[in-house]
């Protein structure tokens, strides 16, 4: 059988948008994915008859825009809407919000601190040029730094122009933030301790560390990447499945083959390249180069024979860390929950809602999480998609969905099980009922996912939703590991496009699009 | 606080004129400025214009950022961030300076009053309020405070404006010497009154309390009905700074505190602001960089332009023998000079009065694209 030019293992958002640009280029692309449906973690789920609740990502903040006009997804089906903002509710009955416009949450904040207001222009000012400088490593390829500046090895052009537009103060601002803790860049800026575990809350959504962790300031620029790079996207009207739905057909237009019930379950290797795949079903497939959308430990620790990869290899994907740290519910609803925290008519409710009022008690739910504990006061995320897509069940009745975070994959008092489900279920209902009173008399149905759940539905390694930890040692020209940037590996075409590899994890295909550059390149399409 | 309106009703505000302002709009024509909406266009661009030049306008600034810095350490702290000299700023008069970082550029103009012996208003474009906090650390007994909502800023400029105030009753601030100011009864508003020079015309500045915003503003209108006085929008306001050469920050060059890129911010001599650096100061924010050299390291400047021509070409593409040297930042057709008028920023040494450059632009003509090329030609500021 002939082979294919490529061929990419896993389904997930980053495996089809590097097989829509391969596609697109004109090659041969087939996609091979375990599941039964494509997405990986973009899943709805039916919580109970008539309600789709999300079983992975809630929304898409992160998709890069020019991901989504370059393959024309639109076209395909996919329409976003846009978040208003957020709000943390606090326990005395008020609120702090924040919108795309830092004017505007400016003035939210001016009730409760006029210097913190003032100091929020700053904090905004300063992520502005953050991200400015991010914008550009973004969408290129991350340069392997031990072979910068060496013969013919040069930063990227657009790299090299970003960091010398960005300035000798900026750059220094940028190398002092990558390696504080979140908490230490708040504390430089703000005084309330609300507002800043409020501008905290949901960049830590996944990670399995606290504020108080150096190299955390990082993720609450990552947490902004996608919303401020213009888009306005948020909720994927239908659910976030039908971003994935959108890729496939976009893959499907533009020539590729999709395999779905097709686990790959080896890559094959000669002379040191990778030149097929066998499927679970025994059959073989030959590519001239293999992608893999999974993320590092099961890409190399399942697909290749562990005598294939070399000592140090196997001992930097082992220490590689995977770890998961949230819990997933969703709970149908008779109706509208109320939040009198929230005035009537406050367009915040549309949006995220976090109920945590400090960074220490962000911390303290972290510290249970390395203990092996569920805390006792996980910070939430909630979201009441319903509100603004009607479409995700009945008229009239309300889905809502809940980040847990510091939720263990491993238990001290033993293995996950039904009875702790439901434990954390209650204790998390009561915990969201207390700024919503009429909450639990609403109740249809839930469902929730702990990080084995996520594990078993979404093949992710210790149930961590970001293919891996976002701290500095695993992030940028260390991502997925020192040396092997450019989402090449160590095995002649074979590349890897998940969130494992840089820029990261959540919705944003900067991954997959990165993967696809290179192996055009290597192919010989570079013009494309 | 719990009448008035949530944070996402109240991001962007009516001035306190706005009830007077809007009596007199024709219009309805209203722009963002700052937190605050004010009169784009009153009546047309060219009454206005004549008004002010031929009468009095009547100006609506409120949007003007404001801050109070008192206590014992205020002087020697405003003398620290002002490249002028702030140090023997007498009681009652007022100090036109500027403000840079460390790097030696401009975040920002401003006007400084004296109002007592301790206590200093700053009026700038733009808030910088916690710059100012951070430049003042290290200084005990210093208080700064942004009371940006809680004063309204009306100016009355023009050759009539002295008479009318006359006649409006705010009596002795006739007698005021340009720079100085004092404050004032003018009927039951309490205000301060500066006299300056602005857009070219001389002129004061009247600085009111909200709850007395609409009272001054009808007091004056009716005392300047003999005068030729009107109410001027923010269009003819740009076309007579444009013409008298006065740079708005954010529009002409970017602070830096604002600036994204690290390459936007300029250094006062780049803005053409000399007259505001005192070299000879002991210290002042910036210093060590400006004194050395800086003058020669100029990457930029700014310049006044004569376009050929009737429209405006703000954001055009300015070019000499092919080369793109510079952007033009504002730009209007000038009654009283009869061209258009412009500021620019052109790459340094291309800054000589009397050179010819081309400017290029792409416009639309009913729907048609068209590449516009014009000449123009650097003038005398
Ligand atoms: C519960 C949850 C909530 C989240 N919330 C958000 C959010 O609100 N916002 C956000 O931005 N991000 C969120 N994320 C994270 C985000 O969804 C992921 O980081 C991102 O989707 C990862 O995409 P990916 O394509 O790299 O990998 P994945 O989506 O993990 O895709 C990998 C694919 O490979 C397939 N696969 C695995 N093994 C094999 C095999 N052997 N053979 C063939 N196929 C295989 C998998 O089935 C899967 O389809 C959330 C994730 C989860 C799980």
């Amino acid at each position: 059988m002939a082979g294919h030019d490529v061929i990419i293992v896993g389904a997930g958002h980053n495996g089809l948008v590097a097989a829509a640009y391969l596609a697109r280029a004109g090659l041969d692309v087939l996609v091979c994915e375990r599941a039964s449906q494509v997405g990986g973690s973009l899943a709805n789920t039916e919580i109970c008859p008539g309600f789709i609740g999300a079983s992975g990502a809630h929304d898409v903040t992160l998709m890069a825009p020019a991901i989504i006009s370059d393959l024309n997804l639109s076209a395909f089906g996919l329409n976003f809407i846009p978040l208003p903002g957020r709000a943390t509710l606090l326990r005395d009955g008020g609120y702090i919000g924040s919108y795309a416009n830092t004017h505007q949450t400016a003035c939210d904040i001016e009730r409760y601190c006029h210097r913190d207001a003032e100091r929020y222009r700053d904090y905004e000012r300063h992520m502005a040029r953050q991200r400015n400088l991010f914008k550009t490593l973004l969408m290129s390829p991350f340069p392997d730094i031990a072979m910068l500046g060496r013969d013919d090895h040069h930063l990227p052009e657009a790299v090299a122009k970003g960091l010398k537009a960005m300035g000798k103060d900026t750059m220094f601002e940028a190398l002092t933030f990558w390696f504080r803790s979140c908490k230490d860049h708040l504390d430089q800026y703000f005084e309330t301790d609300a507002l800043k575990a409020h501008i905290a809350g949901p960049s830590f959504v996944g990670a399995p560390r606290g504020p108080f962790s150096p190299g955390t300031a990082y993720l609450l620029l990552h947490s902004q990447l996608g919303a401020h790079m213009q888009g306005l996207q948020g909720f994927v009207r239908g659910g976030t499945q039908k971003l994935g739905e959108a890729l496939l057909s976009a893959v499907k237009t533009f020539g590729g083959k999709v395999l779905c019930d097709a686990e790959v379950s080896g890559v094959n290797l000669a002379k040191g390249a990778v030149v097929s795949v066998t499927l679970a079903d025994g059959s073989v497939h030959e590519a001239k180069s293999i992608v893999s959308n999974l993320d590092l430990k099961r890409t190399f620790l399942t697909l290749f024979d562990w005598e294939a990869l070399s000592d140090p290899l196997l001992a930097q994907v082992g220490h590689f860390r995977m770890q998961g740290s949230v819990a997933n519910m969703n709970i149908a609803l008779d109706g509208l929950p109320e939040f009198p925290g929230l005035p009537d008519g406050c367009p915040l409710l549309a949006g995220r809602l976090n109920f945590t009022a400090s960074l220490s008690d962000m911390e303290r739910a972290f510290d249970c999480w390395k203990d092996s504990r569920t805390p006792d006061y996980p910070p939430l995320e909630v979201t009441l998609p319903s509100l603004s897509d009607p479409s995700l069940c009945p008229p009239g009745k309300h889905v809502l969905s809940i980040h847990i975070q510091y939720i263990p994959n491993h238990l001290m008092a033993g293995n996950w099980d039904d009875e702790k489900k439901e434990a954390l279920a209650v204790r998390v209902l009561s915990l969201v009922a207390e700024h919503s009173p009429n909450l639990k008399d609403l109740i249809l149905g839930w469902t929730l996912d702990v990080p084995p759940d996520l594990e078993d539905k979404f093949a992710l390694t210790g149930g961590d939703i970001h293919h891996g930890d976002m701290s500095l040692d695993q992030l940028l020209f260390n991502r997925p590991l020192p040396g092997y940037t450019n989402h090449r590996t160590p095995f002649k075409n074979f590349y890897m496009c998940g969130a494992s590899t840089h820029p990261g994890g959540g919705v944003m295909g900067a991954p997959g699009a990165l993967a696809a550059r290179s192996v055009l390149n290597d192919l010989g399409y570079a013009g494309s | 606080m719990s009448n008035s309106p949530h944070p996402w009703q109240e991001a962007v505000r009516p001035s306190p004129f706005h009830g007077a302002a809007a009596s007199h709009s024709l219009t309805n024509e209203w722009l963002r400025r700052g937190a605050y909406t004010v009169a784009d266009v009153y009546s047309t661009v060219e009454q206005e214009y004549d008004a002010l030049r031929a009468g009095a306008g009547l100006v609506d600034h409120s949007p003007l950022n404001k801050v109070r810095i008192s206590g014992k350490n205020a002087r020697p702290f405003l003398n620290r961030l002002l490249t002028g000299n702030a140090d023997d700023l007498p009681l009652r008069q007022s100090l036109s300076s500027l403000f840079c970082n460390d790097a030696g550029h401009v975040i920002g103009l401003a006007r400084l009053l004296r109002v007592h012996v301790e206590e200093y208003h700053l009026y700038t474009e733009e808030n910088h309020t916690s710059w100012l906090w951070d430049t003042a650390k290290g200084y005990n007994d210093i208080q700064i405070d942004n009371f940006t909502h809680d004063t309204g800023v009306l100016g009355i400029f023009g050759r009539q404006a002295a008479d009318i105030l006359l006649a409006a009753g705010a009596d002795g601030a006739e007698e005021l010497e340009p720079s100085h100011h004092d404050a004032f009864m003018l009927r039951q508003a309490r205000l301060r009154i500066l006299k300056t020079m602005l857009m070219g015309e001389p002129g004061y500045y009247l600085y009111v309390d909200p709850k007395d915003a609409l009272l001054v503003w009808e007091t004056l209108m009716k005392a300047g009905e003999a005068h030729g006085l009107a109410p001027v929008g923010r269009r003819a306001q740009d076309i007579c700074r444009i013409e008298a050469g006065e740079l708005r920050a954010g529009t002409d060059f970017i602070g830096a505190l604002e600036a994204v890129h690290g390459n936007r911010p300029r250094s006062p001599f780049e803005c053409g602001l000399d007259a505001l650096v005192d070299l000879e100061k002991d210290h002042f924010v910036g210093l060590r960089a400006l004194s050395h050299g800086a003058h020669n390291q100029k990457r930029t400047s700014i310049v006044c332009l004569r376009v050929e021509g009737t429209e405006a070409v703000t954001g055009a593409r300015i070019l000499s023998n092919g080369q793109l040297i510079g952007v033009v930042t504002s730009s209007a057709w000038s009654p009283s000079l009869g061209h258009v008028a412009a500021l620019a920023t052109v790459a340094a040494g291309n800054a000589r009065p009397g050179e010819v450059v081309q400017i290029e632009f792409f416009t639309t003509n009913e729907l048609e694209p068209e590449t516009r090329k014009l000449e123009a030609i650097i003038v005398e500021k």
